[in-house]
């Protein structure tokens, strides 16, 4: 049974100018316990996507699907409360700025222990219980006197962890975090990632790492997915997308990163993708990268489709990048 | 010997706290900073938030004096000049700001915003503004009709674009940009990167570039200059930082990213929270409450600044494997 199965998922908002189709067709799955990277410039659907399947989505967003499944359940028989409850059983997302998901207001222990009351447990001992155990679990120290704390005294870091306490305290099967990090130094950034990481190790907890770090998806997942424009352009293991990226998408992003050892030299440029994302609703014809691909032809005001390519992964491309290892293979012939 | 373009000389800032609850106690933003940029060259400012770089790039370009300390632009003490010496001089060293957007007047368009230093500083007549104008933003790779433009009808690399141009209307020499990429996509970080780049080589401009992406320092600059608290840690040449970095703070930043995790030994051991407290009370190591190695030293006693082989080293014990 998958963690997570989606086919066809589309999401449309409607707009003066007509709907517009913030995501088109994804399709993915994740295994039980599995760590999928999805990357993808800003605006290019991420945090819809997260939303979505969450049951966040705003009421006037219009939800297709040909299969949604959490845990084996199909959600699209559930009406939305049910929905919305399953979900909630099975799943947490946690977003870029802790701050503004925690209530200034309340003190962290009120905050947690209102989360854990949902979850089921009544009794005010147990429940403070529960909040210090969540809270040492998510390597909070002093874990006491953070209850009685407010949002503001702590640290961004310490607010993050006050969020995956949150997030975990229904012991969910597939937690999403929603560019975690982004918002954090670089040094709390590093112990965020390991404490997931860790969550998912002992916990067997599916992570959904939505991020457009490279070099963070590339210790810490088994699959990337890269979106662009509301689409998947490439689904492959990590090892495929960092050793040899078949989608010009994916290696555009890659190689816009500076490489390690790659110091100052007179001349020496970074590969940069010329313009930028396109608005959701002025989208080219074909494929949505064509005006920025290095690699377009003519074809390409076709709609190229996610074709499996063998011992690789997902590409949608009508001209995808030829593998590392497959020309090598074809000048030994 | 070529002369630095830009120096500061034990550059000290603190704000004081104001409120019961401080007791009026007082933040060393900067405390005790040196270096040299000399012509053409990239000094890197790395650290985590609250290290005091965005203190320090005010002081740079002028726009906070700093309590105590010298800035030096081509060798002259600016604080030992007149007034209109030294705003003359501060027209040589220039600033970019992270976030592109909210440093542009929304409602000017974008020509005006352009003109104003011009205004202000020169004694050009409007023709000769305009053209000033349209070639700076050429420069930066924009068209001339963009001048009548507003700022949110740019995209935030335009912007950026913008903001650069800005900071070049004037033919500075420095130009200090805080986190100028940290607001945009990595597509985009590498546009403006490259133009930098660009830029730097026609013109030969100096550069103080603030950033928390050792991957954008490393492949950036000449030299690096990392700092905590205000304080200096290490400073040295790029090869010395990211290849033989000696300080405890700087191996803890490149190990904390994951592209250099393996490439410095670090020692991943967490300090007892009886130690934490007394680090935190001590008059020592700024770091020492999160350094590994630290021993009883680092809280009785502030390392000084050495130089090992041409590298700035603040530390009692610098590492050497
Ligand atoms: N309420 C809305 N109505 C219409 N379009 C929206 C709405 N909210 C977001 N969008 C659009 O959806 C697209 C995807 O946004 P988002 O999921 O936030 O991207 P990412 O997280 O990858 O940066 C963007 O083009 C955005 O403009
Ligand atoms: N105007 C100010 N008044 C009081 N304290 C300030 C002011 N500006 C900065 N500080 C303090 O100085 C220290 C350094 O801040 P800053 O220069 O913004 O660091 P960074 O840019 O490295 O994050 C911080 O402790 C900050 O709170
Ligand atoms: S289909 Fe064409 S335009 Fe699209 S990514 Fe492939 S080569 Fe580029
Ligand atoms: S002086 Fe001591 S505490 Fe400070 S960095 Fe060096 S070893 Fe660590
Ligand atoms: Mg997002
Ligand atoms: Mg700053």
């Amino acid at each position: 049974m998958k963690l997570l199965h989606i086919e066809n998922l589309s999401v449309e908002f409607p707009t003066h100018k007509g709907n517009v189709r913030v995501l088109d067709k994804i399709s993915l799955r994740m295994n039980q316990g599995e760590v999928l990277g999805v990357v993808g410039e800003s605006g290019s659907g991420k945090s819809m996507l997260a939303l979505a399947i969450m049951g966040l989505l705003s009421p006037n967003a219009k939800l297709t699907a040909d299969y949604l499944s959490l845990n084996g359940q199909d959600l699209m028989k559930l009406n939305l409360d049910q929905r919305r409850k399953y979900i909630a059983q099975n799943a947490s997302i946690i977003f870029q700025e802790p701050q503004t998901s925690l209530n200034p207001c309340f003190n962290i222990g009120t905050q947690l222990i209102e989360t854990i009351e949902l979850h089921g447990i009544r009794r005010r001992k147990k429940q403070r219980q529960r909040a210090l155990e969540l809270l040492e679990a998510v390597g909070i120290t002093e874990p006491e006197l953070r209850l009685k704390q407010y949002p503001h005294q702590l640290s961004g870091g310490m607010n993050q962890r006050v969020m995956i306490a949150m997030a975990i305290a229904a012991e969910p099967d597939l937690l999403i975090a929603d560019e975690p990090t982004t918002a954090l130094d670089v040094t709390i950034q590093s112990q965020i990632i390991e404490l997931l990481l860790e969550l998912n190790r002992t916990r067997d907890m599916g992570l959904m790492l939505i991020t457009h770090d490279f070099a963070l998806l590339s210790e810490s997942t088994q699959r990337v997915c890269v979106m662009y424009s509301g689409q998947i352009m490439e689904n492959a293991s990590t090892d495929n997308i960092l050793s040899s990226p078949r989608h010009p998408y994916t290696k555009a992003l890659l190689d816009s990163i500076p490489h390690i050892g790659e110091r100052h030299h007179m001349g020496q440029r970074l590969y940069s993708l010329k313009g930028r994302i396109p608005a959701i609703d002025h989208l080219p014809v074909g494929c949505r990268l064509g005006p920025r691909c290095p690699r377009a032809a003519k074809e390409c005001v076709k709609t190229p489709r996610l074709d499996m390519i063998k011992q690789h992964g997902l590409v949608r491309c009508h001209f995808p990048i030829p593998s590392s290892t497959q020309v090598e293979g074809e000048r030994n012939d | 010997m070529t002369e630095p373009v830009l120096a500061v000389e034990n550059l000290t800032k603190t704000y004081r706290e104001s409120g019961w609850r401080y007791r009026n106690h007082v933040t060393y933003a900067l405390n005790n900073i040196s270096f040299q940029l000399n012509p053409g060259q990239t000094l890197a400012i790395v650290g985590e938030s609250g290290s005091g770089k965005s203190s320090l790039a005010r002081q740079l370009v002028g726009s906070d004096q700093p309590t105590s300390g010298k800035v030096l632009i081509d060798g002259e003490d600016v604080y030992q000049l007149s007034a209109s010496e030294r705003k003359k001089k501060f027209k040589k060293v220039r600033m970019v700001f992270q976030n592109p957007y909210s440093s542009l007047n929304p409602h000017s368009r974008i020509g005006s915003t352009l003109e104003e230093p011009l205004k202000i500083n020169t004694s050009m007549n409007s023709r000769q503004r305009k053209e000033a104008v349209h070639n700076a933003l050429q420069r930066v790779g924009l068209r001339s009709e963009h001048a009548s433009r507003f700022p949110h009808m740019f995209s935030g690399g335009q912007q950026q674009r913008i903001a650069i141009a800005r900071a070049l209307i004037l033919e500075p020499e420095v130009i200090v940009a805080d986190e100028p990429l940290s607001a945009l996509d990595v597509s985009v970080q590498a546009q403006i990167l490259n133009l930098l780049m660009n830029l730097q080589e026609e013109l030969q401009l100096s550069y103080v570039f603030i950033s928390h992406d050792l991957g954008v320092v490393e492949h950036i600059s000449d030299q690096v200059f990392v700092m905590y608290r205000g304080q200096l840690m290490e400073y040295g040449e790029v090869d010395q930082i990211f290849d033989q970095s000696m300080h405890p703070y700087t191996r803890r930043l490149l190990s904390s990213t994951p592209t250099y995790r393996h490439t410095v030994e670090y020692l991943n051991k967490v300090n007892s929270p009886e130690f934490k407290k007394l680090a935190k009370k001590s008059n020592g190591c700024p770091f020492a409450s999160r350094c590994p190695y630290a021993e009883q030293k680092c809280l009785d006693q502030m390392p000084k600044t050495r130089n090992i082989s041409g590298q700035r080293v603040t530390c009692h014990w610098p590492l050497q494997d």
